[in-house]
């Protein structure tokens, strides 16, 4: 098995190769682009029960980088966390690539849509198996890069294309703290591959500086706050590509990298600390501003910044499981959530204005029900996947409660699992009960006009949504203990020691408390949005009191503005002043242009001494070799001084 | 007669050559300024020849005479051909090198 781990990656990126070379027509296209993920899931599996009998797979492909000290080979590695990983990439991959078949099915970029999915493919399948950090920097700019492609796959639109572009730039401040992590490694442990560091000697200073640096890289992959602005702006591709990159995969590879990390980071307490906040703020701030969006899919997006903030306040507190395992079952219901959403997208012909929606339930039952069980999930209803994991991020912030950091964060977490629940049920309620067009009486007939000619999701959309609704569903149950249990030889350091009446304590306080929030949250959603009063309340809060704070939150707390002004104005302003000055004025004006001149005049001055007159040239001949001989003279005074005593 | 006699011959025969170069504008006198200077470094070089009884003074007198024939001629052609596209060979009427 080892010696095909090469083929993981490699049988996507033949398939980019295929289809990114050819125009084949829509079938094959589709086929070629779904054999290559599909196969690698095949040998994931393969690989996957190797590990799990305990040996770690490991491949050297080929000598990449050899330079004195510096040696980086191309190889390859599976261990427990890395097959859960390309379990989840290749598995939700394929799901969502079959998916893709029938949702793209009328685009006229059917093959270039593929051979960009499938080009990410092989970039995340080559971050998740690298074996050294630079290999994974390889992984992390090329799932960048397709990012960017597929945000500005429908190009022609400029909106979309600046999206892309917001997402690739944002995630280069991003990469800029990845690279100077990277550099702190080398110099903290004078290798870059994952087993000879995590063998190395960790030192206290280099290991706070690589843990903060590699964390400013994650905040930017996983959107967290500040770097958080350019996923639901993300939203502008197409919807596989946000269910597959924006959220169940590539956004979720900085967490995957802190667990990689787990041996630095045990390290670093205070960077662990701040990486609790912040992922506890975004969580928070993200969840707060998914409540007031009418977008289907950006109430996704901001639900899936919220839960990447999750993750990490999971990971920050070394018990690196949890974070992994949210991870896991994220995958699974926001993946689900998003092709759901697309399938409604895709029936009403393109709206997603969750306002004009509405009464879908009973014309696509089935499309209602899958996205149900992803929403449950979402939202933690006990015995759902996201439950387990959210309640298992829940407990280990609380278990650490002791230190101030984790105590507010555990609070912040809790609330926002509160407000999942709420802004959750409020989506469902809207899209598949209410009464189309409730909201806005203009857009009533409109919306009615449009419901009459749904676009049902075939076979290819809805095979995918069930597996994931199942995974959804059962995933916590089936997967908690066993994950732990699998994982948990990556993680180096010391056990994680409590008492087990304080771990019991913590769980009954945290289940209790997470279903409190749940109910409340879900209970309000339906108060507010189950019924036609309740309705015309929030109707009435937001036009009337609450008009200021509704636009508030609606507006995303104007945060785009404020770095539009406090970042990209300066930035701006700071390019321009380098353009004309620096550009203009001191290079192009005075170093270009003022050699041509000084040369020109030095040439305008000499050619005064051309007279063209033979006389004057002779007269100057003879001069000069006066002067010379003079000199010569000079030079030898001794000896004609003696040969002729004057 | 001593070397300095003839060192005086040959400077004055070099200086009166000069002197003709620099302050005639005809063509051919120039030319043959030329020549009369050619001639007194001949003068100095078989002086020297002789006070040191070395014949490569000789050798080199015979050669500069090769050379100045050689010159004259083709001094002379240029001369020729100035004059039939110019019409003339005064030196103050021929300017065209000016920059």
């Amino acid at each position: 098995m080892s010696k095909l781990l090469w083929l993981i990656p490699v049988l996507p990126l033949i398939g980019f190769l295929i289809n990114g070379t050819k125009r084949l027509p829509k079938g094959l296209a589709g086929i070629i682009g779904c054999a290559g993920p599909i196969a690698s899931f095949a040998l994931s599996v393969g690989a996957f029960l190797q590990v799990h009998h305990g040996e770690v797979l490991r491949q050297h492909v080929f000598d990449w980088i050899s330079a004195g000290k510096l040696q980086i080979p191309f190889g390859l590695m599976v261990d427990p966390l890395s097959a859960v990983m390309i379990l989840v990439v290749t598995g939700v991959g394929s799901l969502i690539h079959i998916y893709s078949i029938s949702y793209m099915h009328e685009d006229e970029g059917f093959s270039r849509f593929f051979a960009y999915l499938n080009l990410f493919m092989f970039s995340m399948l080559l971050l998740v198996l690298g074996d050294s950090i630079a290999l994974m920097f390889v992984g992390w700019e090329g799932v960048g890069l397709c990012s960017y492609l597929l945000i500005g796959f429908w190009y022609k639109e400029l909106k979309n294309a600046d999206a892309g572009k917001k997402a690739f730039i944002t995630n280069r401040i991003g990469d800029f703290g990845f690279l100077l992590g990277i550099f702190c490694l080398w110099q903290m442990f004078g290798t870059l591959d994952f087993q000879g560091m995590s063998r190395g000697q960790v030192d206290d200073h280099w290991a706070g500086l690589a843990a903060l640096f590699l964390f400013i890289g994650a905040c930017g992959k996983s959107a967290q706050i500040p770097l958080y602005v350019w996923l639901p702006d993300a939203m502008a591709g197409p919807t596989p590509v946000s269910a597959l990159i924006h959220a169940a995969t590539m956004v979720t590879a900085g967490v995957y990298m802190v667990a990689r990390m787990n041996f630095v980071y045990v390290a670093a307490p205070s960077v662990m600390g701040l990486m609790v906040l912040v992922g506890a703020a975004t969580a928070l701030f993200a969840g707060v501003i998914a409540v007031a969006q009418n977008d289907i899919k950006k109430v996704l997006a901001y639900s899936t910044v919220s839960q990447l903030g999750f993750m990490f306040a999971g990971a920050a507190t070394a018990q690196f499981t949890t974070g992994l395992f949210h991870v896991v079952t994220h995958a699974f219901f926001k993946a689900l959530l998003f092709l759901g959403a697309g399938a409604v997208i895709h029936a009403l012909h393109g709206e997603q204005d969750i306002r004009k929606m509405g009464g879908l339930g009973k014309k696509l039952p089935a499309l209602a029900a899958v996205f149900v069980a992803g929403g449950l999930a979402l939202a933690g209803l006990p015995g759902t996947a996201g439950f387990f994991s959210k309640d298992a991020i829940l407990v280990a912030v609380f278990e650490k409660s002791g230190l101030p950091a984790y105590g507010v964060a555990w609070l912040m977490l809790l609330t926002t699992a509160g407000l999942t629940a709420f802004y959750t049920t409020r989506l469902i309620l809207i899209v598949f009960m209410a009464k189309p067009g409730h909201h806005d009486e203009h857009a009533k007939d409109e919306a009615h006009a449009e419901h009459h000619d749904l676009h049902k999701p075939g076979i290819l959309m809805m095979a995918p949504l069930a597996i994931l609704a199942v995974l959804s569903l059962a995933g916590g149950v089936l997967l908690e203990k066993p994950l732990e249990h699998f994982v948990h030889p990556v993680w180096q350091g010391k056990p994680h020691e409590i008492s087990e009446a304080a771990e019991s304590h913590a769980h009954r306080v945290n289940v209790g408390a997470s279903i409190a929030v749940f109910v409340l949250g879900a209970g309000l959603g339906f108060l507010l949005y189950g019924r036609a009063g309740g309705r015309a309340w929030v109707q009435r809060f937001v036009e009337g009191g609450g008009r200021k704070l509704h636009a508030l939150v609606e507006n995303k707390f104007y945060v785009d503005e404020i770095y539009e002004y406090t970042v990209i104005a300066p930035v701006k302003m700071g390019a321009t002043i380098l353009w004309f000055l620096v550009d203009r004025v001191i290079i192009d004006t005075l170093l270009v242009n003022g050699a041509g001149w000084a040369v020109y005049g030095v040439g305008r001055a000499l050619r005064r001494t051309h007279t063209g007159s033979i006389n004057i040239g002779v007269v100057s001949f003879l001069l000069g070799a006066l002067g010379l001989l003079a000199y010569v003279a000079y030079q030898h005074k001794e000896t004609w001084l003696k040969a002729f005593p004057f | 007669m001593s070397i300095a006699h003839y060192l005086i011959l040959s400077a004055a025969l070099f200086a009166i050559g000069a002197f003709g170069v620099l302050a005639r504008r005809n063509l051919l006198i120039i030319l043959m300024s030329v020549e009369v200077m050619l001639n007194g470094v001949n003068v100095a070089l078989l002086a020297f020849a002789r006070l040191h009884a070395n014949t490569a003074g000789h050798v080199f007198v015979l050669m500069v005479m090769g050379v100045a024939a050689a010159e004259v001629s083709v001094g002379l052609a240029i001369l020729i051909a100035v004059f039939r596209n110019r019409k003339t060979v005064d030196t103050g009427d021929l300017k065209s090198l000016q920059g």
